[in-house]
């Protein structure tokens, strides 16, 4: 008996704590749970239990989960539903994303879902880095798997973000027809640059003028106003030209529609502007991935804003119909 | 005395994170009895949990178990509508099987044991996944197929204990992670169609290696009654080998786990009443002591018929077992907690065994 207790006891010198990994492990089946069960706070706090993993594309997806979880959204109930109206036609792409029902639910600026939305989609950009990246460093750094995976929750929530972006902004009807909405609003932002409005004048869309905005935009006419704004469509608007130039979309992709034919719609219009219109800003705004980077551009010189203005009206307000 | 009640103290008072421990055989009496049953697996399933054990099987007999499969299924019958309507469409059915774990097991154990020597074949496939997290479908998967066999002697040392040794080899198939359910991995592994190279696509891995267990036994028998106590240490050095592989992952590890069992129990003529308790994990210090906490009774009824009821970190377990000596039966159901703290997430199984032709002779 003695002897057996000892021996037991002995085996008590070869204990250990659970390795870095398992913690890890753990953490993030746990957030897992708390996210099954809509528990965003908690799912958070499990995910805090361990220092965050710049190099686990897991863990920052869930991260990233927390503030999909805030805002109410689920990718399949909000976005795989829906897939299957996204037209891959140029008149028509922003139009039927602004017709999501998603969309259809922003009815003011910056909403608690939009924000943390917004959240939900950095955290996926910057792919544990302290500014957005491109989706090629992504894949260098996590891998074909790994970056795929991040890049495929990132095109879902910027759809939908962008969406309730141009359905709030550019003030679109049920069917997502821009300027068609009970308020009088027929462009995405208040232009004050020449160039910019002969851009806009010159689209099918119902923004000639160029200098009606959103309500919430007649107030942006200040650059320090409108830029964060401004520069939050395009880099919605890039890095979903970003990631869909970098995905392989599967043989059995069909529940997706016509998502996967997207990526050259948005192509079509930068070389329309570059091109045809010959527009420089093009150039300088079309790579831009990161929110600040865009923000610092179009401050960094005086005529900087203008520029962006003219990015804007050139490819997006032509988009959105 | 007071460095024992100390690191029992550790046991109790150390609260973490854990998730569903994986065995490479299960003894289908002792699932049935909440797994408690480190000293009490004298069954053909003794080198799964204690390989000293061998040293209670008579000097001079002879045992052989040849045909003992067991099958272990998710438990339908506890919430049947969630089986029966799954809704029309993708989120309908998403919506019904959220948190909804399911399990399939076939498992048996050939092998015999002849004086203190035994021998076990290894043969354990297990398949589990649930769809997790409604913000972005994941599909958790733990799915393994394990093959090999275990050898062990077990060695009377004094009066009362004995200490026993086996080594095993293990050829090991595993696939372990979490997949969004729409993303690139997924999608990409379903385009193969064939449901082996999508395992392989998800990043399914082979590996095979040898490891060690080691075990004390310790018997007090007095009249009808008999008390027990085991320390098992298994896998105290189990090294798989990952076979090469395009995504460069390492199969799953067996780990090492440190054991202790007690049994009490009283019996006289085919009928009888055991109790026993598991602590297991004792390596672990930082898991809930309720998570390593295992308590079963069995009621021997007559001769051929027993109940059995278990405690198994939080979740119960009962059924019963027939024995007309050409067939032994174990029928039951038993819930395993699959989340990381106790109380999370049930997976709720039944399970049934049967083993034909098994015999012993005492020399």
């Amino acid at each position: 008996m003695k002897l057996f207790l000892a021996l037991t006891i002995l085996t008590f010198t070869v204990s250990c704590a659970r390795t870095e990994k398992q913690l890890v492990d753990s953490s993030k089946r746990e957030a897992m749970y708390h996210l099954t069960k809509g528990s965003c706070s908690k799912a958070k706090e499990a995910l805090d239990q361990v220092d965050y993993q710049t190099d686990d594309s897991e863990y920052i997806r869930l991260y990233s989960d927390v503030y999909g979880c805030r805002a109410g959204y689920s990718q399949l109930s909000t976005v795989v539903n829906n897939l299957s109206s996204v037209s891959a036609n140029a008149t028509d792409l922003f139009r039927t994303l602004a017709a999501f029902p998603s969309s259809q639910e922003e009815t003011a600026a910056d909403s608690t879902a939009y924000t943390n939305l917004q959240l939900a989609i950095t955290e996926l950009l910057k792919g544990g880095t302290a500014a957005e990246t491109s989706a090629t460093a992504r894949i260098a750094k996590f891998g074909e798997r790994g970056a795929g995976d991040m890049h495929f929750q990132a095109l879902f929530l910027i759809l939908i973000q962008m969406g309730k972006f141009l359905k709030y902004h550019g003030d679109t009807d049920a069917n997502g027809v821009k300027g068609a909405g009970a308020g009088t609003i027929d462009c995405l932002f208040q232009y004050t640059d020449g160039t910019a409005i002969t851009y806009i004048n010159g689209g099918a869309d119902s923004c000639d003028v160029g200098t009606v905005g959103n309500t919430s935009a007649e107030t942006l006419v200040a650059a320090a106003s409108y830029i964060p704004k401004m520069c939050e469509l395009i880099i919605l608007f890039n890095n979903l030209r970003d990631i869909l130039a970098n995905i392989t979309f599967s043989s059995n992709s069909s529940e997706l529609g016509d998502t996967v034919n997207i990526g050259s719609v948005l192509d079509q219009a930068i070389v329309f502007a570059e091109g045809t219109l010959s527009e420089p800003a093009v150039t300088t705004y079309k790579n831009i991935l990161g929110q600040t980077a865009c923000e610092t551009q179009a401050t960094s010189e005086s005529n900087n804003a203008e520029e962006g203005q003219r990015y804007v009206g050139a490819v997006l307000e032509n988009l959105h119909q | 005395m007071k460095k024992l009640i100390f690191l029992f103290g550790i046991l109790f008072v150390v609260n973490s994170f854990a998730r569903e421990s994986r065995y490479l055989g299960r003894s289908p009496r002792g699932l049935l009895m909440g797994d408690a049953y480190t000293s009490l697996a004298t069954d053909e399933f003794t080198l799964y949990y204690n390989p000293a054990l061998l040293a209670r099987h008579g000097g001079k007999s002879f045992s052989f178990w040849a045909i003992n499969p067991s099958i272990s299924v998710t438990n339908i019958l506890k919430d049947p509508d969630q089986f029966n309507d799954t809704g029309t469409t993708t989120t309908d059915f998403a919506d019904q099987f959220l948190n909804v774990p399911v399990h399939l097991g076939l498992n048996a154990a050939p092998g015999f044991k002849m004086g203190r020597f035994g021998i076990t074949a290894i043969v354990n496939y297990a398949t589990n996944f649930s769809l997790m997290n409604k913000v972005t479908p994941m599909l958790d998967i733990d799915h393994r197929f394990d093959k090999g066999f275990i050898a062990g002697y077990g060695m009377p040392l004094t009066g009362d204990l004995a200490f026993g040794a086996s080594v095993k080899y293990l050829q090991r198939e595993g696939l372990q992670g979490s997949y969004n359910l729409v993303g690139k991995t997924m999608m990409d592994a379903i385009a193969a169609g064939d449901p082996e190279q999508i395992l392989q696509n998800l990043g399914q891995v082979k590996g095979s290696g040898w490891g060690v267990d080691f075990g004390l036994d310790y018997v007090k028998q007095s009249g009808a009654s008999m008390f027990t106590m085991s320390l098992a240490v298994l896998d105290i050095y189990t090294l798989l080998q990952t076979e090469s592989n395009e995504l460069n992952r390492e199969v799953q590890t067996q780990p090492m786990q440190v054991n202790f069992g007690t049994s009490w129990g009283l019996e006289a003529a085919g009928f009888g009443w055991v109790f026993s308790a598991d602590v297991r994990d004792l390596q672990a210090i930082d898991v809930e002591f309720q998570r390593r906490l295992r308590l079963g009774t069995e009621l021997k009824l007559t001769p051929l018929l027993s109940a059995l009821v278990g405690y198994n970190s939080g979740s119960y377990s009962y059924g019963i077992q027939f024995d007309t000596g050409l067939l032994n039966i174990y029928a039951g159901f038993y819930d395993v907690e699959i989340g990381e703290k106790v109380g999370q997430q049930k997976s709720s199984r039944g399970i049934i065994y049967f083993s034909i032709f098994d015999f012993t002779f005492d020399g």
